[in-house]
């Protein structure tokens, strides 16, 4: 049999913490940025969309054009040294279009979640945390809006207001917060009968700091996920509008447009389709990427 | 459950009533009217064009004879065609609309549906992989690109198949690709991870270790209980679908309802555009109930805690 040194059964010192956490604590964030540093993909997404960002920020000054400027002498050019993604019919440089076109398409993207978000996050939370009547009313309200097909209320809004970058946010708006406020209310639903929000009840919280403080936080994960899919669907229902020819009017130009008028010289000039088709579905894949990566970093059911 | 279905139906018509509403007003709000293209008519032409049509009428009595023409299924005569009646449009163009979208909901859910389930029973292996990447091509790249690439590529420079109009079974092949393949990709997606949910759950080892083959544990246990979630998106997809005609009747210039929505915009005829636009309301809110309660038929869990409310 093996003996034991003695000294190894000394008992610890009283004032010596056994308890002590030698690692430090992480918190939920991160603990979820490093689930997500982990995923390839997701990572690819986030870096290309940082760098189309900056390159719908600084690309239009690299070049000496503006995006309305015409040259009837450089008309269809083929990419070359001084228009690097080529001239339109009118001689507009491609490249500073495109990225103008980009900043357009990510400004309606971000603009549209962000609304949705706001939007959504107050009345879902308003309405789980209240429920009863309140949550009733707010639900029958929901369920009208619901069955009204966004599309077809941007295309009217549109005929009345006349296109543009405000229009679209606005009808995007209208419609689209009833998905984030459903999800929202369904995650308030089951957090609401947790203990803390008892305890912070018993300590005299108001509601609103409630809903603020305790419940949202704690949904949140959820919340980011479903807003950085509205992103690209956003993004892609303007391009939608722009090739029924209801989007953003030229001069201006959208990444949508830009499509619309590619396929139309398709044929003849094709690298004015492949431009900003390339732009638009990196755009896309990037922000669904993330998106994916973003709900298993954040998604408690599927922490193991 | 009958109350369910007519409590969801009953919604659907308030739904409806509110779209028929705010489709008037906004008409009503509209800059133009549909004479003023044609420079021809006389001031006195035009207030007797005026009166037949109703418009030189206080606005709540045009809404409120609108209201009662829309319910009794009459949606008036178009501005533009005054020849035809909207209903008659509609149901000209209805049917190659409804055509085209059916078989892209078939191909959607029967390659989408098996795609995710290769996915699924292969995770992480490299039809997986193959599966998701074209998914999320398909999800990433939009109709309006596929659309002119295939009608360009194939129909065009291939010369396989026809690369536009719609008059056979060879003409319907690249509209029905380019619109299901959105609808494709996203059901793919969703029946993987659907599908890798219920691998995990403990009937599955259950059935595994009662030593039930494994083609009787994929078909009998994994794909009917993955099933399940699919069936809510079923109805958001169909409105893609129904939306996407629009877009893809426009390229390849098939003769259905969405081109001559798109066309009756451009000429402001406000009719066409109010007619259309509730009966494309009608439909996708029909599709969003027929959802709903299909999902309360294969669902109880649903159905219960819905009744009990």
């Amino acid at each position: 049999m093996q003996t034991v040194a003695q000294e190894k059964f000394k008992p610890i010192s009283k004032d010596q913490n056994a308890e002590r956490v030698v690692r430090p604590s992480m918190s939920y964030w991160a603990d979820a940025w490093r689930r997500l540093k982990k995923n390839k993909l997701a990572m690819v997404g986030l870096i290309v969309l940082v760098v189309l960002t900056i390159l719908a920020i600084i690309g239009p000054f690299v070049q000496p054009y503006s995006y309305q400027e015409q040259d009837l002498v450089a008309r269809n050019q083929a990419p070359n040294a001084q228009h690097w993604f080529g001239t339109d019919d009118f001689g507009r440089d491609q490249w500073v279009r495109i990225w103008w076109g980009t900043r357009i398409s990510l400004f309606i993207g971000i603009t549209a979640a962000v609304l949705d978000f706001t939007i959504g996050v107050l009345y879902g939370g308003i309405s789980a945390y209240f429920g009863g009547r309140v949550d009733d009313i707010m639900q029958r309200f929901i369920e009208i809006i619901y069955g009204i097909p966004y599309l077809i209320l941007i295309i009217l809004l549109i005929m009345v207001i006349g296109p543009g970058v405000f229009t679209i946010i606005l009808a995007l708006a209208t419609t689209g917060w009833v998905g984030m406020a459903r999800l929202v209310r369904g995650q308030i639903l089951s957090l609401k009968e947790q203990e803390y929000v008892l305890a912070a009840r018993t300590l005299g919280a108001s509601p609103a700091r409630i809903i603020l403080r305790h419940l949202i936080p704690n949904a949140l994960g959820v919340i980011i996920v479903n807003a950085t899919f509205t992103v690209p669907g956003a993004i892609f229902a303007e391009a939608f509008l722009s090739f029924i020819g209801l989007g953003i009017k030229v001069p201006l130009a959208s990444l949508g447009s830009l499509l619309n008028d590619g396929v139309g010289s398709m044929r003849n000039f094709p690298w004015r389709l492949i431009f900003p088709s390339m732009v638009f579905s990196l755009i896309m894949l990037s922000f669904n990427l993330l998106g994916d990566g973003l709900r298993d970093a954040l998604d408690p059911r599927l922490r193991k | 459950m009958l109350r369910f279905i007519l409590r969801r139906f009953a919604y659907g018509l308030i739904t409806l009533w509110v779209i028929v509403s705010l489709t008037f007003i906004l008409m009503h709000n509209l800059p133009g009217d549909p004479f003023a293209n044609s420079e021809k008519l006389t001031p006195e032409a035009r207030a007797i064009l005026m009166k037949t049509y109703g418009l030189d009428q206080p606005i709540w009595i045009q809404y409120g004879a609108y209201v009662k023409k829309v319910f009794s299924l009459d949606l008036g005569v178009s501005f533009y065609y005054p020849t035809r009646s909207v209903n008659e449009i509609i149901a000209g163009t209805f049917p190659t609309s409804a055509q085209l979208g059916l078989f892209a909901i078939t191909i959607a859910v029967i390659v989408g549906l098996t795609l995710g389930i290769i996915a699924a029973l292969n995770h992480n292996k490299s039809w997986d992989y193959f599966a998701m990447f074209t998914a999320i091509v398909g999800v990433s790249v939009p109709a309006f690109v596929i659309g002119p690439l295939l009608s360009y590529y194939v129909g065009v420079k291939l010369g396989i198949l026809p690369p536009a109009l719609w008059k056979g079974p060879e003409y319907w092949v690249l509209p029905t690709i380019t619109l299901s393949f959105t609808t494709l990709a996203t059901m793919a997606r969703m029946m993987r991870t659907s599908m890798l949910d219920v691998i995990n759950q403990d009937y599955i080892k259950t059935a595994k270790s009662k030593g039930l083959s494994q083609i009787t544990i994929v078909f009998k246990h994994t794909i009917r209980n993955a099933i399940m979630p699919i069936i809510t998106i079923l109805g958001p997809l169909t409105v893609n679908i129904i939306t996407g005609t629009l877009v893809v009747e426009q390229i390849f210039a098939v003769p259905g309802m969405g081109k001559h929505f798109v066309q009756s915009i451009s000429t402001n005829d406000y009719t066409m555009i109010m007619g259309l636009t509730i009966f494309y309301s009608a439909l996708l809110i029909l599709a969003i109930i027929i959802t709903d309660i299909l999902y309360g038929i294969v669902d109880p869990r649903i159905r219960l805690s819905k009744g009990g409310k």
